[in-house]
């Protein structure tokens, strides 16, 4: 393109990532989707009616009504403020498996594909030992060795899912190693942390950014499902897996109890998919001008 | 006197986006290719060539790419008026184009046989042996030998892959060929081997050539006649030895003296300042004006037309510097 | 003048499926401080793993690297920082060797921040110095290289090699990519920065136009060997090796009445992969004889300064 620089339109990197992003509907809505459900259950303690373990027997098996949204289940709880303050747990372990487990997986990713040879094989290798086995599976292990809790779900599903963020990332890092930018910072005598750091991981933040934002619904529902098998939290913590687990019994006469944490999950990962490929549309193309 | 077999009339391309605005890639383009004739389109990387060539051809991007104004006119009709369907028999038929980057315009899951054989029966209802033995016949009048018919293109270097190329453009022995940079992308001694054979192929099957390059040696040796293009318009325009020798638009003028020459040793080169404009943000009058040192305060007033400075040589300039080729 | 650069039997060889590939193989020169070596040629003739073999970018197989007399063959990871402020590299493409993250300033910044040893005040300044050396408006300082066309980028590139002050560039086709009239703007600021800084270039290019204009001596490769080297305007005159004849004699010239001469190179380039014995050019060459297929040809001086790899030389060309 020739011709000098337009003066009108400046804008950063991020904001016109930003603009092109909120140009699509479905990437707004996913955004929005989000967004309400997050600010919903961050502020659980303000607006849920009811305190997540309070107890009624006499209000059991409610069903949906205007005092009880979502109803209530076997011990008289009410299911939409476990809701709440359950998505705070599922939210909370989904971020930080997912943010934990990117930034690992980048590491070796980095370190495999800038170096390459010997060290990208043994790197690639032993973490193909994990990949090769279902993601569950693994996690399912794992969370059985460390033992229940909030903490051994996080545990498990940050280190299940570590191995693909590395694959993932190993392929734009090659493709970028191998750009004239790089070469050119060998020649200016920067230190490999410095390249790795300054050159590569800033131009593979797209791919990165859009897996993390896939790989949270993908870690919040294989969280979901540690608490449903009866690993990860327990009760009376009411992370939305738990609640179906729990439920699980009373499927046939109160299906409500399991619907509602069921649609939850399924919001929040739609909703994360959506921004998902909203970021990887908005960032993606015209970066290679 | 040979007859006129395409013509563009006032022909204007725009593309509308939105992030960026309309931009004018072409305005008021006319010029005229008579039978048997190469015409050069030459100018610089976003004067709009590549513009003109797929406009010719209705090749444009819609909805993006439009055509303002203008039309062009081929063998006596006018290829606007037509159906997308009667474009397409005309297209690979009567008028071939071949693209820059011979590494991307073949496709590496066929062989360079079948490539050819498929677009001569889409124009012919002849059969899959037939159109084959023609492939074949085509490959060795680009001076591939035809044992290599049923070979893929990552199997050929680059100089042949734009052999093939052409054979795939010449394939139904087109009255009109559009060569777009042909041979930049080739080394040059590969290039001078394609620069003879287009020109034997030219010589045999009096094909017209319309050949897009920035390069003005490979223009010298192939074309007839030639059009400077500049910021989407014509600057100048007329027979080869009219812009070589007499060459009077300062743009001309200033690009023939930014070239190193291999004949002389000069130790500066006059170079022409500044960039060629936005598209999307014209200037007023004289497009060239912000960077030529004829300048006047008229050239920036208004739009500037065509001046027959001589029979068939065409300038677009209030004071063409009528200048005489240093030999 | 003294000698800045010099370069004995300098070899690459990279190991593939099917071989080894001789990419360089026993290139021999000297360049004195201020010139410009040209090394010309067409792809796959090593020219730009020649460059880079220089500059370490490449580990060298073979052969030995004199920079001002010593020795740098194979150096320290201490001693390969110093050479770097002083030996750098100006790349073909604008747009691939500059970080698109990282705006003009932060670029040129970068080879100072690395160094080390310099205040923020010091930087700015020095940023300041080389956007105006090579001829970039300050209102650039922030831009990304995707906002910026060809000619400027190639500018950022060039600011960023000259900004500690080297002694020896390696160019490796910095025009190529450039248009016409842009390509003259950057080859004339590269000639008086030279000046203007005494540097020494090694231009590597295949635009036999630009290589003239701009060298002292050229060099002219072929399947990674020397076949030529003469003062510029000798090699012009006098281009004794049938491949040279054949390269400059294929150049298209802008001139309607100059009658090209009919390309006189038989079929395509042959293999770097496991050389046969024997001229590598033979295959190609229309004054062939058997003995050229036999014995790699010597390098002979036919004139002080010109060298040519031929067997034929002196009976061709009557000398």
């Amino acid at each position: 393109m020739s011709g000098t620089t337009k003066e009108i339109k400046r804008r950063s990197m991020a904001g016109e990532v930003a603009v092109r992003y909120f140009r699509k509907p479905l990437a707004v809505l996913g955004a929005v989707i989000l967004a309400v459900i997050v600010i919903m259950c961050l502020l659980a303690p303000v607006i849920a009616p009811y305190d997540y373990d309070a107890q009624d027997v006499l209000r059991k098996f409610t069903e949906p009504c205007r005092q009880f949204p979502c109803g209530t289940d076997n011990l008289g709880r009410d299911i939409f403020s476990r809701l709440l303050y359950g998505g705070r747990i599922s939210l909370m372990v989904g971020f930080v498996s997912a943010t934990v487990a990117a930034v690992a997986g980048v590491v070796f990713g980095a370190i495999a594909a800038f170096y390459g040879g010997k060290v990208d094989n043994l790197i690639m290798r032993f973490l193909d030992i994990f990949i090769a086995l279902p993601q569950m599976l693994l996690a399912i292990v794992i969370s059985t060795m460390i033992g229940p809790g909030i903490q051994g779900a996080i545990i498990a599903v940050t280190i299940a899912t570590i191995p693909r963020y590395a694959q993932a990332v190993r392929a734009p890092i090659l493709s970028i190693r191998g750009q004239e930018f790089v070469e050119a910072a060998f020649a200016i005598d920067a230190r490999d942390s410095r390249i790795i750091l300054r050159h590569i991981l800033p131009n593979v933040l797209s791919p990165i950014i859009v897996q993390v934002t896939m790989g949270v619904g993908n870690a919040i529902t294989m969280a979901a499902s540690l608490s449903f098998l009866g690993l990860g939290v327990q009760p009376p913590y009411p992370e939305w897996g738990q609640l179906i687990s729990s439920a699980r019994v009373y499927i046939l006469d109160h299906a409500y109890m399991v619907t509602y944490p069921g649609l939850a999950i399924a919001a929040v990962v739609l909703a994360l998919n959506l921004m998902g490929d909203g970021l990887r549309d908005a960032m993606d193309p015209r970066w290679k001008d | 006197m040979a007859e006129t077999i395409l013509e563009t009339k006032n022909l204007s391309i725009a593309y509308v986006t939105k992030d960026f605005g309309t931009c004018r890639a072409i305005n008021d383009v006319s010029f005229s290719l008579k039978k048997g004739h190469t015409l050069g389109l030459v100018g610089e990387t976003g004067a709009g060539k590549t513009t003109i060539a797929k406009g010719i051809l209705r090749l444009l991007s819609v909805p993006q790419g439009r055509v303002t104004d203008g039309t062009v006119i081929f063998e006596g009709e006018d290829l606007y008026r037509k159906s997308e369907r009667a474009m397409r028999s005309i297209r690979g038929r009567k008028i071939s184009m071949i693209f820059q980057d011979p590494m991307t315009s073949l496709n590496p899951i066929d062989t360079v046989g079948d490539q050819i054989a498929e677009v001569i029966r889409l124009h012919s209802s002849i059969s899959r042996k037939e159109a084959f033995r023609r492939a074949v016949a085509s490959l060795e009048m680009v001076g591939i030998p035809s044992e290599r018919a049923g070979e893929y293109p990552h199997q050929f270097s680059g100089g042949m892959k734009q052999r093939v190329v052409i054979a795939i453009a010449l394939a139904c022995s087109p009255d009109l060929l559009i060569a777009d940079e042909p041979t930049t992308a080739l080394d040059v001694t590969i290039q001078a081997q394609v620069l003879d054979m287009m020109n034997d192929l030219k010589q045999r099957l009096g094909t017209s050539m319309i050949l897009i390059s920035h390069d003005l040696g490979v223009v010298a040796e192939m074309c007839d006649e030639v059009a400077v293009i500049y910021a989407g318009e014509i600057v100048e325009m007329g027979s080869a030895r009219d812009i070589f020798k007499h060459m009077a638009h300062p743009y001309t003028i200033g690009m023939f003296e930014s070239l190193p020459d291999l004949n002389s040793a000069s130790r500066r080169l006059k170079l022409i300042p500044g960039l060629m404009p936005d598209p999307t943000d014209l200037p007023k009058g004289c497009k060239f004006a912000p960077r030529c040192s004829h300048c006047t305060q008229a050239c920036t007033e208004a739009a500037v037309p065509l001046t027959e400075l001589a029979p068939g040589h065409f300038c677009r300039c209030l004071c063409p510097q009528q200048k005489e080729a240093q030999v | 003048m003294s000698t800045i650069l010099e370069v004995k039997d300098l070899k690459k060889y990279f190991k593939v499926n099917a071989g080894t590939l001789h990419a360089v193989d026993g290139v021999n020169f000297k360049i004195e401080e201020g010139q410009t070596l040209g090394v010309v040629g067409e792809s796959g003739c090593g020219k730009s793993t020649l460059g880079r073999v220089v500059l370490h970018l490449l580990d060298n197989t073979g052969g030995q690297i004199l920079y001002r007399g010593e020795d740098i063959t194979s150096v320290s990871r201490e001693k390969l920082s110093q050479l770097r402020r002083e030996m750098q590299i100006i790349f073909q493409d604008p747009f691939a060797s500059l970080n698109p993250r990282m705006t003009v300033y932060q670029t040129i910044a970068e080879p100072m921040e690395i160094a080390g040893g310099c205040t923020k005040e010091q930087i700015q300044r020095r940023v300041s110095e080389m956007m105006d050396t090579v001829g970039l408006a300050s209102r650039f300082v922030n831009s990304y290289p995707h906002e910026l066309d060809g000619g400027r980028r190639q500018r950022i590139g060039i600011a960023r090699a000259l900004v500690l002050n080297p002694r020896f560039v390696v160019c490796d086709e910095p025009v190529s990519a450039l248009d016409v009239s842009i390509q003259a703007q950057v080859l004339n600021l590269m000639l008086d920065i030279q000046e203007q800084m005494g540097l020494t270039y090694i231009f590597i290019t295949h635009d036999l136009s630009v290589v003239k204009y701009i060298s002292d001596d050229i060099m002219v490769m072929y399947l990674g060997q020397m076949v030529e080297k003469a003062p510029a305007e000798e090699l012009f005159r006098h281009r004794y090796h049938p491949y040279t004849h054949a390269l400059i004699s294929a150049v298209p010239i802008p001139d309607i009445d100059h009658k090209r001469q009919r390309i006189q190179l038989k079929g395509e380039l042959t293999s770097p992969i496991n050389p046969r014995p024997g001229c590598r050019f033979a295959a190609r060459c229309i004054h062939a004889a058997p003995e050229c297929f036999a014995e790699d040809p010597e390098i002979q001086e036919v004139s002080p300064g010109h060298f040519v790899r031929c067997r034929r030389v002196r009976e061709l060309n009557g000398l």
